[in-house]
């Protein structure tokens, strides 16, 4: 079962996104900060990562640039969640090491095709 | 003359307070996107959860009620970011 861990602050946004996926079989777990979000990847070696850019203690692209640069965790495909759909943040997820980027609310069909293309570029 | 002159300075003061105040309040506007979308976006998406479940037993009443949900949320959204758009825009 592929696992996804989903970083998000707001515990209903959090709470939503993790039982459709779920629905849709996959193992969800959560975390509700940058930084727990950076430890939880360390321990749990998700498939991969939903990142929200907004975070309390570290910002998504902060986690994001951890992630990357730790050999643990860099190969793990992120992909940004944001509530703003602007060229810079898409941009700076992208220099961050984003692998993919979804606007809130999330459409799930368009969501699960970004996750399955960043399985499918990271397993290739 | 200086009367005239007085009466102008201040007509140009409170002009430049009153636009001064209308950026402030398009960049609050404009800075509370998030804030306004976040709710909406919890709104949106337990309506899709209960969709998909009710979809699934086939509870058509409530699939159709759900929809009437979501199609009033999508249009809540669409008028949150023209707003959020304008102020942003008027801001600058």
């Amino acid at each position: 079962m592929t696992h996804i861990l989903l970083i998000e602050d707001n515990d209903q946004t959090r709470d939503v996104l993790s039982r459709r996926l779920a629905r849709r079989g996959f193992e969800v777990s959560g975390a509700a900060t940058g930084r727990t979000g950076v430890e939880r990847a360390g321990a749990l070696r998700p498939d991969l990562i939903l990142m929200d850019v907004s975070l309390p203690e570290m910002s998504g692209f902060e986690a994001t640039r951890r992630l990357k640069a730790d050999p643990a965790t860099g190969h793990i495909p992120v992909i940004f969640l944001t509530a703003h759909g602007r060229r810079e943040d898409e941009a700076e997820a992208h220099a961050a090491g984003g692998d993919g980027f979804a606007v809130k609310p999330v459409d799930l069909e368009h969501l699960l095709l970004s996750i399955r293309t960043a399985l499918e570029t990271h397993r290739g | 003359m200086s009367e005239v002159i007085n009466h102008l300075e201040r007509e140009v003061d409170a002009t430049d307070r009153a636009q001064a105040q209308a950026v402030a309040l398009c960049r609050r506007m404009a800075g509370m996107g998030h804030d306004l979308k976040t709710p909406l976006n919890a709104i949106m998406g337990y309506t899709e959860l209960l969709l998909e479940e009710f979809e699934e037993v086939g509870a058509a009443d409530k699939v159709a009620d759900l929809r009437k949900i979501l199609r009033s949320g999508s249009q809540l959204l669409g008028m949150i970011e023209a707003l959020v758009r304008d102020a942003a825009e008027a801001a600058r």
